[in-house]
């Protein structure tokens, strides 16, 4: 990494007559790149484990011997000869010999233009010398073709960097080399499908592979590297931030495949995930050219809609929008803004709401994620954000403790991080999850609680790390206040009280306690299975206790870790799309920010908090709400009691637009659709989950008629009165900079190359990475303690509704499935909803694997298929909520943590049929 | 093993007086496997710096059937191959390497003029190419290229440029492959085109394998000065390509001669000869 290479002083050799720098860890070829030298490899990935075997990247010593400079340490003083008539002999006929087990299709191969072997033929081997060593050929075992990819054998140069990833990042153990010799080749053995073999299809093996043998289906026949332009942008899904390529045909405007971005210097690659990447952001993007993407605007008319010009749907949205606002007043509006948009876009939603508009209703799906982390994190941090960077996470922490975070299948390369982590051993795993997740396997420690008893387990483990004189009574004293408050509370536990609460052995909760308690860096990671409870502030408080009393905030290593869920839910945060703050998360109570707001805006501006998404569908059903707008949202699919949300959007009298992708399940019930671009189709930014601030810029010129957000949102600002003149995004992150203090440094200039995190408060702060490192962000700079007492979540299981509803996401799949379904592999991986039983459950219901049943609660009844796993508990039935035909959301709960306005999203009473036996 | 065997006399007796045998560079004994074309085959020790001659005359005692020594190959596969010129040569671990061979695992086999020298390199290079392991580019690839190579020359199907092309593969599989099995392979070839070209040659333009190993590139004659008539030839010919008598003398007939060469080592007087195919 560049930062830890500036503290070194350099040493130096001599290559080819000039002095290379060199730093401790390099090698000669890490050096020598640095300095500009290229020497040719085949098998080489900074990110891998130099393994010398294609020999290509020979340099010769002094005493004329011959040595791979990807594994050698530079000695100071030496001198080598990069190319010496020697070394590239030897390259020519190393290279020769490659070929001839290779076949040359190069005039019909879909890698030629970007074929590591076919640079190195071109620059090396003479026409005449082509075929000179051909005889023959390598083994052919059955090739694979999945979903998603494919593996040629017959092109295959047994290079093995493909299982060199599957063992160094993915660690999946999907490939190993099977066979010896001349006959040896990468193999899932047992002639297993990768599919069997456990492959999560990341793809990062096809990523790495040098030539045409591992590669995405999609780029079969449809053209080749001259024709491509590589397009650098971050991924649209989860909260982690992904950097990766657009290979685009620009001729036809057409996205061919997603590519890890990888100059091969390891310091020129994406701090948040190098080459990695998961199934959904390689393999999951061609929804952008599915055909259900709207290309015209359409405005219903007798319940039907029909194609319109932009000009005729704003003034449509106009009229009606100036209606409203004039019979019924600012706060009949409610504007629901969006996580999958950029902060530009956010901004200026917000900025529509409450400037055009006047009213503070506008809110987002944080509010069904990460809102009582906010409450949670700002009543006792001061700041509701991720502490922590993912790389100090997932290199400097000697415990993570994992609690209600599917990570491997949520946040796939955090995951594959952590994985790598505790591989290495560098770090013990904790995990505590109602299900036996991936990470859990790898955990020392897997505590199974009874979903909805996260604030038992914690303070079990505070009661014993208290006990055991664990607690950090510097930094309490130092940093924090309210630990008597603690300690009152901790004296009515009972730590096998708590265990029996959470269904969980005391040894665990005591183990765990004592596993994080004594670590010297800890690091608390926690996603939807804290927040999305009826107790979701005081979940998230009891891990900021466990994390304060430990010392564990503001080091390395160490904090409160929340994942973030979509691409910019952080930065739609950040960009106040939230009822009760304006941007950089200032109160809109506040006379003085508002001040600054209407100065800069030149209107004036409401003080009163707006309606949380769950309460404007509240206020819809209850007739209070005149006008609605939707941007890139899908709550009549993602909102608790979806029935209850699907009548407030059809209520009579209420004017409803809504701007998407795709005629979204939402989508249908409005009044005027605006087809959006998507985020290959705009440039712009989003905030990952570590608070870091990154480029999205456009690969292919936006679809049929569609425009980008912020172009949509500009037109209606300008009808308006507000002045809206901007020519790029980037006009608008310059606004951003100038009124939102945590982004006053981040202006579009300085993004390149790795983003920069907030706070970032000039232009010559090089931003944050952890957070409260010196003081924390509450007034006074003191953390505070909050005593916690367990609540049982709102619904329980009864007589009636025997078993808990808990949900969750799936590796394939994203959110309501409105991208994930229009991939073709993604949906073909997993096309429908396999709910999880516990074999004893199915076992006494009379259910088989893959039959259909029945789930009823209170709210809702759904029908889906049974997948009987021991992963769940007996009583515990787990299903996602990507899915259209079983929309979980019947099912669940809406009601609210007080504080956050979250739904109990994770807890519900529900009762499982056998559907067969209903027919009978 | 033997270093463990030598730690042990060394305690016993003291370096100094086991620097009293061997030479000066090479002290101490060696310890050879002599096996393949000589009367005495078997397990030994001697001191270094003892001669070729002295091992395969004097212990060995000589070559099978007092046919003509031809080479010996020392240090096992990835050893090399001597020559006749060499037979006085002080075996050490300088000199060897000197000479392009080594002491390596102690193998020492040694060869008649019946065996085909490509033959001979081709054995070793097969045994370093299977063992293998498949990792480096080299050592996977070069090694059965040069197999392949040196099977096309022992079947009649050799071209010039494959010994330009066997050196040039023996030089990049030896100088830049991952581990010391690679590194080696070639040391047979290598030592064989440095000491014995002309065969290589032979077997290329003239098709011609002068010890009548490369099946149908050599033709057997009986030489009538030497023969006795024993008729051993004609009745351990499987072919039945032998006709004549004991009292008329005997001839291979060469249409029906498949070359496996059991006449010429059953021949108690060396009477059948080789010759290039008319």
């Amino acid at each position: 990494m560049p930062d830890t290479l500036a503290l070194q002083r350099p040493q130096y050799f001599v290559a080819n007559d000039r002095e290379i720098a060199f730093f401790r860890g390099d090698t000669y070829l890490t050096a020598l790149r640095r300095a500009g030298i290229e020497i040719p490899t085949m098998c080489n990935d900074p990110e891998l484990t130099p393994s010398g075997s294609c020999r290509l990247c020979l340099i010769e010593l002094e005493n004329g011997k011959l040595v791979t400079s990807c594994n050698m340490t530079p000695q100071p003083g030496s001198s080598i000869e990069t190319h010496s008539q020697n070394a590239e002999t030897k390259r020519q006929t190393l290279i020769e010999l490659i070929i001839a087990s290779h076949p040359l299709k190069c005039t019909v191969c879909d890698k030629s233009g970007n074929c590591d072997l076919e640079d190195l033929a071109y620059d090396y081997v003479p026409a005449d010398r082509l075929t000179v060593f051909d005889g023959k050929l390598p083994p052919l075992p059955d090739n694979e073709v999945n979903e998603f990819f494919m593996l040629d054998y017959s092109m295959c140069i047994r290079c093995a960097k493909c299982v060199q990833v599957v063992d160094e990042i993915q660690h999946c153990g999907v490939l190993s080399m099977e066979n010896k010799g001349f006959d040896v080749f990468p193999s899932t053995g047992f002639g297993q499908t990768f599919h069997e073999a456990g492959c999560v299809a990341c793809g990062n093996c096809v990523t790495v592979c040098p030539v045409d043998a591992l590669k995405p289906l999609s780029v079969i026949k449809a053209g080749r590297e001259p024709q491509f332009d590589r397009v650098k942008t971050t991924c649209v899904y989860c909260g982690v931030g992904c950097q990766f390529e657009f290979v685009v045909n620009k001729r036809k405007n057409q996205i061919v495949y997603v590519d890890s971005v990888m100059p091969n210097r390891l310091e020129e690659r994406a701090e948040v995930n190098g080459l990695s990447l998961c199934v959904k952001g390689r393999f999951g993007t061609d929804f952008i050219h599915h055909p259900d993407r709207l290309t015209s605007p359409l405005i219903k008319e007798n319940g039907e809609f029909r194609e319109a010009s932009w000009d005729e749907a704003f003034d449509v949205i106009e009229s009606r929008f100036k209606q409203v606002l004039q019979e019924h007043g600012p706060d009949a509006f409610s504007i629901l803004s969006s996580a999958k948009c950029t902060n530009e876009e956010n901004y200026l939603l917000q900025k529509f709401a409450r400037a055009a508009i006047k009213t503070n209703n506008i809110d987002h799906c944080a509010r069904l994620c990460h809102a009582s982390t906010v409450t949670g994190l700002v009543r006792t941090f001061g700041s509701g954000a991720m502490t922590n960077s993912i790389h100090d996470l997932t290199h400097d922490a000697d415990v993570i403790f994992i609690i209600g975070s599917n990570t491997t299948e949520a946040h796939p390369v955090i995951g594959v991080k952590i994985k790598q982590a505790v591989v290495a051993g560098t770090a013990r795993l904790i995990v505590a999850d109602p299900r036996k997740i991936e990470l859990a396997r790898m955990a020392e420690i897997h505590m199974q609680q009874r979903p909805g008893t996260d604030i038992a387990l914690i303070n079990g483990m505070l009661k014993v790390i208290i006990e055991n004189n664990l607690v950090d009574h510097e930094f309490v004293r130092e940093r924090t206040e309210g630990y008597d408050d603690l300690l009152r509370e901790l004296e009515k536990v009972d730590v096998a009280e708590m265990a029996q609460i959470a269904g969980v052995q005391e040894s665990e909760i005591r183990d765990a306690a004592l596993l994080y308690g004594q670590a010297e860096t800890a690091a608390i990671v926690y996603s939807m299975g804290i927040t999305q409870h009826s107790t979701g502030t005081m979940n998230v408080v009891s891990l900021a206790n466990l994390a304060m009393v430990t010392g564990n905030v503001g080091r390395e290593g160490t904090g409160v870790n929340p994942l973030r869920g979509q691409n910019n839910v952080q930065g739609a945060c950040d960009l106040g799309a939230l009822p009760n703050v304006l941007p950089g998360y200032q109160q809109v109570s506040d006379e003085t920010v508002r001040q600054i707001f209407s100065d800069h805006w030149n209107t004036e501006l409401s003080g009163v908090a707006g309606l949380t998404v769950v309460e404007m569908m509240h206020a819809a059903h209850a007739g209070d709400i005149k006008a609605m707008w939707i941007m890139g949202e899908n709550p009549a699919l993602s909102d608790p009691n979806v029935n209850k949300v699907r009548e407030a959007l059809a209520t009579e009298g209420m004017f409803l637009v809504v701007q998407d992708l795709f005629l979204s399940e939402t989508a249908k019930f409005a009044d005027v659709v605006l087809p959006a671009s998507s985020f290959a189709e705009k440039s712009g930014t989003f905030t990952n989950t570590e608070r870091r601030v990154q480029r999205v810029r456009p690969a292919i010129a936006p679809l049929g008629n569609s425009q980008a957000d912020w172009k949509i949102i500009a037109e209606l600002l300008r009808r308006f009165g507000i002045a809206a003149e901007y020519q790029t995004p980037d006009d608008i992150l310059r606004e951003v900079a100038s009124v939102t203090p945590i982004y006053a440094g981040i202006t579009p200039e300085r993004l390149e190359p790795n983003g920069i995190t907030w706070p970032c408060r000039s232009e010559e702060d090089p931003g944050t990475r952890i957070l409260h490192s010196e003081q924390f962000a509450r007034p006074g700079g003191k953390g505070r303690i909050i005593g916690v007492e367990f609540q049982d979540a709102a619904e329980l299981p009864d007589a009636n509704y025997p078993f808990v509803l808990t949900t969750g996401r799936n590796l394939y799949h994203f959110h309501t499935g409105e991208m994930t379904h229009r991939s073709k592999g993604l949906h073909e991986r997993r096309p429908y909803e396999l709910t999880e039983i516990n074999p004893i459950d199915a076992m006494r219901l009379g259910i088989e694997e893959g039959e259909k049943i029945r789930l009823t609660s209170r709210r809702g009844t759904l029908v889906t298929r049974a997948k009987i796993v021991e992963k769940v508990k007996p009583g515990v039935i787990f299903m996602t909520f990507h899915h259209r035909e079983a929309q979980a959301n019947l099912l669940t709960n809406d009601v609210l943590d007080p504080y956050a306005k979250i739904p109990e999203l994770k807890v519900a009473a529900i009762k499982v049929e056998r559907l067969t036996l209903l027919a009978d | 093993m033997k270093t463990w065997a030598a730690v042990s006399w060394i305690l016993q007796h003291g370096s100094a007086k086991f620097r009293t045998i061997g030479t000066e560079d090479s002290p101490g004994t060696a310890i050879f496997s002599l096996t393949g074309n000589v009367k005495n085959a078997g397990l030994i020790e001697v001191a270094m710096g003892t001669t070729l001659r002295e091992v395969i005359y004097g212990i060995g005692g000589g070559i099978s059937k007092d046919r003509a020594f031809k080479a010996v190959q020392t240090g096992g596969p990835s050893g090399g191959c001597l020559p006749a010129q060499f037979l006085d040569t002080p075996v050490d671990y300088k000199t060897l390497s000197e000479l392009g061979s080594i002491m390596g695992s102690g193998g020492m086999v040694v060869i008649d003029d019946t065996t085909c020298i490509v033959d001979f390199s081709k054995f070793f290079l097969q045994f370093t190419q299977q063992e293998s392991c498949g990792k480096c580019v080299p050592c996977r690839e070069g090694t059965l290229r040069m197999l392949e190579i040196l099977e096309r020359i022992t079947t009649g199907k050799g071209k010039m440029s494959d010994i330009d092309d066997l050196l040039l593969l023996a030089e990049t599989v030896g100088s830049t492959s991952l581990c010391g099995l690679g590194t080696t392979a070639p040391n047979p070839v290598v030592s064989t085109l440095r000491y014995f070209r002309d065969e290589y040659i032979q077997h290329i333009s003239n098709r011609y394998c002068s010890a009548g190993s490369c099946v149908g590139m050599f033709e057997l004659v009986i030489d009538h000065n030497k023969c006795n008539n024993c008729s051993r030839c004609q009745r351990g010919c499987s072919f039945d390509a032998i006709s004549g008598s004991r009292d008329e003398g005997f001839l291979i007939l060469t249409e029906s001669c498949e070359g496996c060469r059991v006449c010429l080592e059953t021949c108690p007087q060396n009477a059948i000869e080789v010759f290039p195919v008319k």
